[in-house]
């Protein structure tokens, strides 16, 4: 096993460390040596249901190797006075790679004696890292030497004098929790492997050392956020059109709903008129035997409703009342006496007015209102559907409404009332 | 903790590291109490379990200082034996000597026996220091350290032990271990069974508890070493204010009782001789009180036990006759 490992600081700690067993169990007396790697910074930010975002700053040192020292004393001396030269003659060029060091001793305690004490105060110093740590091996054994310990110990000794320990956690050894992300790589500074990969990375990695698929699958995903990109303007035209569309719908619903309260207004005037001249007409029959005019030239013709507005471009238009009327009328023909509106004798036209379908003409202001109130992404064909059942009703509306059919029938007229029961009127005016 | 005694733990120690510690179990007499030895305990070896003993070469080493015991741990290398040892000063992790001001230590020699005996005492000397230091979060308590070290009997002969605070109070206490100044060369003998046992220097120690910083509550306590304490009957050790001495002049053994009134020292002790030989027709020992004597409020400590020394020396005849007229055997 070699060295190997990494060190956050911060918000926690962790250590992988995979310890050179020749190098620090066989030999009999105390090891130390230096700890390379690198430092670096992270910042994690984390939402949780107690904190919008929280952010964890970690220094993070990560050990890919060390530098075993031959012998103890090997570069300070019995003063633990540290020797500049001949620490550059172990560690050659790997000294500004140096992040910390190590010792090993058995059956001592896991506190930082005198003299590393004395020698960690002047490596950091010399070789300018202010956060040089100390890794303490100490390996414990009972007396029967049934149980062996090795145990750990990474102070950080240039730290406030209550912080100096730092906790550890060995991800890789014991069990792994499935939380725990390796975030970064460690890595390999093997001859052996750079020689291989570089033999044979041609195949795998472009001139910039990036593995040629992962460019390729970026090369993918850029095409597509374009695509998207482009498809989001078309969406967002596309609904800018229909938003205007439907505010036109919505105003010539409005107008339709306008136009037939008027035009049931008008109606009701007319029946009234009937009403009065069927009235006069029967009265005036015993007297005189001129065959009255048809009452179809009588009765005032309602205007005509606009085709284009409620009927479809294939659907034939309304009838008009005189087409509805029989053809012998027996009355004479009088004047209608126009009738206003609310008069004891005119029905309130919001009320009990049918449709022929057990609809009224209310419920299809309810209906148009409904649909002015409604959400833009109501369906075009349901309000197609629902207009059509409307210029539907209209009709049904023109073809059965009960003031013709019993304004014509001789005998006694009715008069439809607002509870829809036909009554019969005596001279009502 | 094992305690072992001196022989026990040399024959575990590795050879080469023997000569070295058998000056510190043998002769470790360091510091003003000089009754007490080192004591070497928890031997433990970096030898890897499959070496053949013995080749113990790490140990902790107690140190009497102060009314206190310091552990120190000590680490050699049995495999490299002429290399300096290491330290772990226990609880005082924030002691760091000078090692520029360890001259044993920058130039230690293994095949100087007494090398690391003075190497401790070197270490000690910078402890001391280090304690003192911890003296100044206590204004009161510095002030009592500055004017003892200004007096020329005890500047010399003291060792402070700074307690630690409380961490939630912050209470901060403290002991001084002063050596008394006083002349023991008119003490008898020294007498022990074991006349083999070298009871060590003659030493009156006392030992002031300071618990709080502002000095409100002081507790004095006296140690004697082994041979004073031979010499002395029984003594007050609360008041400190009765005291029986046995004492010989020319093969006549006599007792002295002293008693030291209330308004000591505007009153002056009381002192009742008293033979171990002769007894009166009541039965009792033969007793002379003498409460005129030449005395003064005004002398110190040492002035009064000089003249009361003087005095003796001038009565104890007188005395004597007394005993032998008046007294049966």
């Amino acid at each position: 096993m070699s060295l190997h490992g990494w060190v956050k600081r911060g918000g926690g700690i962790s250590l992988v460390v995979g310890l050179k067993k020749y190098h620090l169990t066989v030999r009999s007396f105390c090891q130390e040596g230096f700890l390379l790697g690198e430092v670096r910074q992270e910042e994690t930010l984390s939402i949780s249901d107690s904190q919008i975002s929280s952010s964890e700053f970690l220094h993070v040192v990560e050990v890919h190797n060390h530098e075993p020292c031959a012998q103890l004393f090997s570069f300070y001396d019995y003063a633990g006075k540290v020797s500049e030269e001949n620490l550059n003659r172990i560690l050659k060029d790997r000294r500004k790679n140096v992040i910390g060091w190590y010792r090993f001793r058995r059956n001592t305690q896991q506190q930082m004696s005198f003299r590393e004490q004395v020698i960690h105060k002047q490596l950091t110093h010399i070789l300018g890292i202010p956060d040089l740590v100390f890794l303490l091996f100490s390996f414990i054994s009972t007396a029967n030497s049934s149980t062996h310990a090795l145990e750990y110990v990474l102070f950080r000794p240039n730290r406030s004098r209550y912080n100096q320990r730092i906790s550890l956690s060995i991800p890789n050894l014991g069990n792994t929790s499935q939380q725990e992300y390796k975030v970064s790589s460690v890595p390999n500074t093997s001859k052996n492997y750079a020689n291989v990969i570089k033999e044979h990375g041609a195949e795998f990695f472009d001139k910039d050392g990036v593995m040629k698929d992962i460019r390729a699958i970026f090369q993918l995903y850029s095409a597509l956020q374009e695509k998207v990109q482009a498809v989001c303007v078309e969406v967002d035209q596309s609904e800018r059109v229909k938003e205007k569309i439907q505010e036109e719908v919505k105003k010539l619903k409005e107008e339709i709903a306008l136009r037939k309260r008027s035009t049931a207004a008008e109606e009701r005037r007319y029946q009234d008129s009937v009403n009065t001249d069927a009235h006069l007409l029967q009265d005036d029959s015993a007297l005189s035997d001129s065959s009255p005019p048809s009452l179809t030239r009588v009765v005032l013709q309602s205007p005509p409703l606009e085709p284009s507005l409620d009927w479809p471009a294939n659907s034939t238009p309304p009838p008009l009342y005189t087409a509805a009327l029989p053809p012998d009328p027996p009355s004479a023909v009088l004047l209608p006496r126009p009738q206003a509106v609310g008069s004891p004798g005119h029905p309130s036209p919001s009320l009990g007015l049918g449709n022929g379908d057990g609809s009224s003409s209310d419920s299809l202001n309810r209906q148009a209102i409904g649909q002015e109130d409604q959400a833009e992404e109501d369906d075009e064909e349901e309000d197609d559907d629902e207009d059509s059942s409307e210029y539907e009703n209209l009709v049904s509306e023109q073809l059965q409404s009960p003031f013709l059919t019993e304004t014509v029938s001789l005998g006694r007229p009715a008069t439809l009332w607002p509870d829809g029961d036909t009554h019969s009127s005596s001279g009502s005016s | 903790m094992n305690s072992l005694s001196p022989e026990v733990a040399l024959s575990r120690i590795s050879p080469e590291l023997r000569p070295l510690l058998c000056s510190v179990v043998r002769n470790g007499r360091v510091g003003l109490d000089s009754t007490n030895c080192l004591r070497i305990t928890d031997l433990k070896t970096g030898c890897t379990s499959l070496t053949p003993g013995p080749c113990c070469d790490r140990f902790k080493l107690h140190i009497p200082y102060a009314g206190e015991t310091l552990k120190w741990d000590i680490i050699f290398n049995a495999s490299d034996p002429e290399l300096p040892p290491d330290f772990i000063f226990g609880e005082d992790a924030e002691f760091l000597p000078e090692p520029s001001e360890l001259p044993h230590l920058v130039a230690w020699d293994a095949a100087d026996p007494e090398c690391l005996l003075q190497l401790v005492k070197e270490l000690l000397q910078q402890y001391h220091q280090y304690q003192c230091q911890r003296l100044r979060d206590s204004s009161r308590l510095l002030f009592e350290y500055d004017s003892l070290l200004e007096d020329p009997n005890y500047g010399r002969s003291m060792e402070i032990y700074a307690g630690r605070k409380n961490s939630w109070t912050g209470e901060f206490s403290a002991r001084f271990l002063l050596k008394l100044p006083v002349d023991f060369s008119n003490i008898p003998i020294y007498l022990l069974k074991d006349t083999a046992l070298d009871p060590g220097e003659d030493v009156a120690l006392l030992s002031v508890s300071f618990e709080d910083a502002e000095a409100t509550q002081v507790f004095p306590k006296l140690f004697l070493s082994p041979s004073i304490e031979q010499g002395v009957v029984e003594y007050d050790a609360v008041g400190f204010t009765k005291l029986t001495l046995l004492l010989m002049w020319k093969d006549f053994c006599f007792l002295v009782h002293v008693d030291l009134p209330l308004y000591f020292p505007r009153d002056q002790p009381t002192l009742t001789f008293q033979s171990i030989y002769h007894f009166t027709s009541s039965g009792q020992l033969y007793s002379q009180v003498q409460k005129s004597y030449p005395y003064s409020p005004r002398w110190d400590g040492n002035e009064m036990a000089k003249r009361a020394k003087a005095y003796f020396k001038s009565f104890i005849p007188q005395f004597q006759e007394g005993a032998f007229a008046n007294g049966k055997l």
